[in-house]
């Protein structure tokens, strides 16, 4: 039994990210668990700077082509993702997020269940996020909350059965819109974690799983408006707040230290200062 | 295992903190259980008052060595938006409460909470040792100021240093010490943690503390709140008015340049304008005798 972290990265600056999170990972877990496979297209596998080489488990270029090639959001290749990791346990990441401490022990709670989403996802200061702000396409149509940013499955038909649902719905979003939300509630661009959620929901995924652990899986969402500030502006949260990565690799903001997955979203917090701080950590040259 | 109240006062040329500390003790005794009380204070304060009149209020009084004070911290007293002095704040004795209770379970109060129930008879013997609240409300169960829910809005929570029950045990122990630490490196810790103005605040300095005892998170679980989880706070714009009886009093409450007369019944209060309680000492004592 295989087990993993995936993630989608395309392009230089993705390729980056994902190098800074495969760090992290090999800082913060033991090291049968800080493994970090990317997909990445076939124009750019060869072209990988090979210092990142060193670091990914397996980069594996991403089949039937890469159908965001076109596009800015590149979302496209999402259902692909059961088919690219080479895990038999998976837990597929945003490739904006690095890791703070030892998750380990979420593998086994993980493994209990089929396919587990993290939900209640959390502030910097560990208040669960419950500002509908940004989701307000999940409140008015009653999708499952779920944040695919942090997404464990198993290698299984039942989720090979859940990807294909998820391509389908990606290739044919405007008739699931259709289907599904209301007019006035539907959303007019289609979005990974929409895709997802309503997945979820034609298929029971949730009810299926039958997830029952509280507290996690989760991680910390540095989305600005989402931080329950009272009095600050929507400017992005790395111009708000003081932050510090310590040259032991631990972050603290405003004196919080991040325990949990970190989603900073914010591409210019990975500073090659910081990703300098997690090489030294790591003795690599 | 010996437990009882201890108020802290010391007075400045413009509060008797000894006088108010008489009054939070009359109103304890009047409202709780049996139970011993003590004032922590300084000579000075201490006779100002007969003894005879202190005995009747205290069990046990503590005379702490003089307190270098390491900020000139002036205060102004309010009594409502219509009348203030501005007299020198002598709190910074505070953290040396834990040292100086003669108890082993410890109910520090400050003598402008005015007890006129019994849920805080239920501390006693709390699996916690450590109980303080992180919430004050108004009467109208608005939160107090923005700065009085987290020190700054990005940061971390406040708690309340108006009640707090401890026992004599190395995690208190290291809170009181971390709160006297915090207060020898005020400017640090407000460089870091930016909270506003310049008085030295134990408000402050205890969620400071307690954050730094989470492991610089924000745990819920370590801290526990008292039985009831806020502290009901009536503001220096407000004004005590009147006792009923032991335990129903009423204020004048601010309200777009008015006041509106609110009679409380069985509900601890604290209540910050120290001069109003103070207008009222021979009417609360008589009552609560």
């Amino acid at each position: 039994m295989t087990r993993g972290f995936f993630t989608i990265a395309l392009g230089e600056e993705y390729h980056r990210l994902a190098y800074a999170l495969a760090l992290s990972l090999k800082i913060t877990q033991p090291e049968e668990y800080s493994k970090l496979s990317i997909g990445v297209s076939l124009k750019e596998k060869a072209n990988i700077n090979p210092k990142y080489l060193d670091v990914f488990d397996q980069v594996i270029e991403i089949p039937w082509g890469d159908l965001s090639a076109t596009k800015k959001w590149k979302f496209e290749n999402e259902w692909k993702s059961i088919h690219m990791t080479p895990y038999d346990e998976t837990i597929k990441l945003d490739a904006d997020m690095i890791f703070t401490s030892d998750i380990s022990e979420w593998w086994k709670y993980l493994s209990l269940s089929e396919g587990v989403f993290a939900t209640d996802v959390k502030t910097y200061r560990n208040e669960t996020i419950t500002s509908d702000i940004c989701r307000k396409v999940f409140t008015d149509n009653n999708l499952p909350n779920v944040y695919s940013a942090f997404f464990y499955f198993k290698r299984s038909n039942s989720n090979f059965e859940f990807f294909k649902l998820v391509e389908d719905i990606f290739k044919n979003w405007e008739h699931y819109f259709q289907e599904f939300f209301d007019v006035k509630n539907r959303p007019t661009f289609v979005s990974t974690d929409v895709v997802f959620a309503l997945a979820s929901k034609i298929s029971n995924y949730d009810e299926c799983n039958n997830f029952k652990v509280s507290g996690f899986p989760t991680f910390v969402h540095m989305k600005t408006e989402l931080q329950k500030w009272v009095k600050a502006s929507n400017d992005p949260w790395i111009e708000q707040v003081e932050y510090f990565y310590n040259n032991d690799c631990q972050l603290t903001i405003e004196n919080y230290i991040q325990t949990l997955p970190f989603h900073y979203q914010i591409k210019e917090f990975m500073t090659d200062d910081i990703i300098l701080k997690m090489e030294n950590k790591l003795g690599i040259k | 295992m010996t437990k009882g109240i201890v108020l802290f006062g010391v007075n400045n040329s413009h509060v008797d903190y000894v006088k108010l500390a008489m009054i939070a003790s009359a109103f304890a005794r009047a409202n709780m259980s049996e139970l011993n009380i003590c004032l922590i204070t300084d000579n000075a304060s201490k006779n100002v008052h007969d003894e005879s009149e202190l005995k009747k209020y205290f069990d046990d009084i503590v005379i702490m060595d003089e307190v270098q004070n390491l900020f000139t911290n002036i205060r102004t007293y309010r009594n409502t938006q219509n009348i203030s002095v501005k007299s020198e704040f002598k709190n910074e004795g505070r953290a040396s409460i834990y040292s100086l209770s003669p108890y082993n379970e410890t109910l520090l109060i400050d003598v402008d909470y005015l007890i006129c129930n019994n849920s805080l008879d239920a501390v006693w013997g709390n699996t916690s040792n450590v109980l303080i609240n992180k919430q004050a409300r108004t009467f109208k169960d608005d939160f107090m100021q923005a700065n009085d829910t987290r020190l700054n809005d990005f940061g971390i929570p406040m708690y309340w240093a108006t009640v707090i029950y401890f026992k004599k045990c190395d995690d208190a122990e290291m809170l009181f010490s971390l709160v006297d630490f915090i207060k020898e490196h005020w400017e640090f810790y407000q460089s870091r943690y930016k909270f506003p103005g310049s008085l030295f605040r134990n408000d402050y300095a205890f969620s400071i503390a307690i954050h730094l005892m989470n492991g610089y998170t924000e745990s819920s679980d370590y801290f526990q709140s008292l039985p009831i989880d806020r502290i009901l706070t009536v503001t220096d714009n407000d004004k005590f008015y009147k006792i009923r009886n032991k335990n129903t009093m009423s204020f004048f409450l601010s309200n777009n340049n008015s006041f509106l007369l609110t009679e409380t019944s069985g509900l601890n209060v604290h209540c910050m304008n120290k001069l109003s309680i103070l207008e009222n000492e021979l009417s609360i004592l008589e009552t609560l005798k």
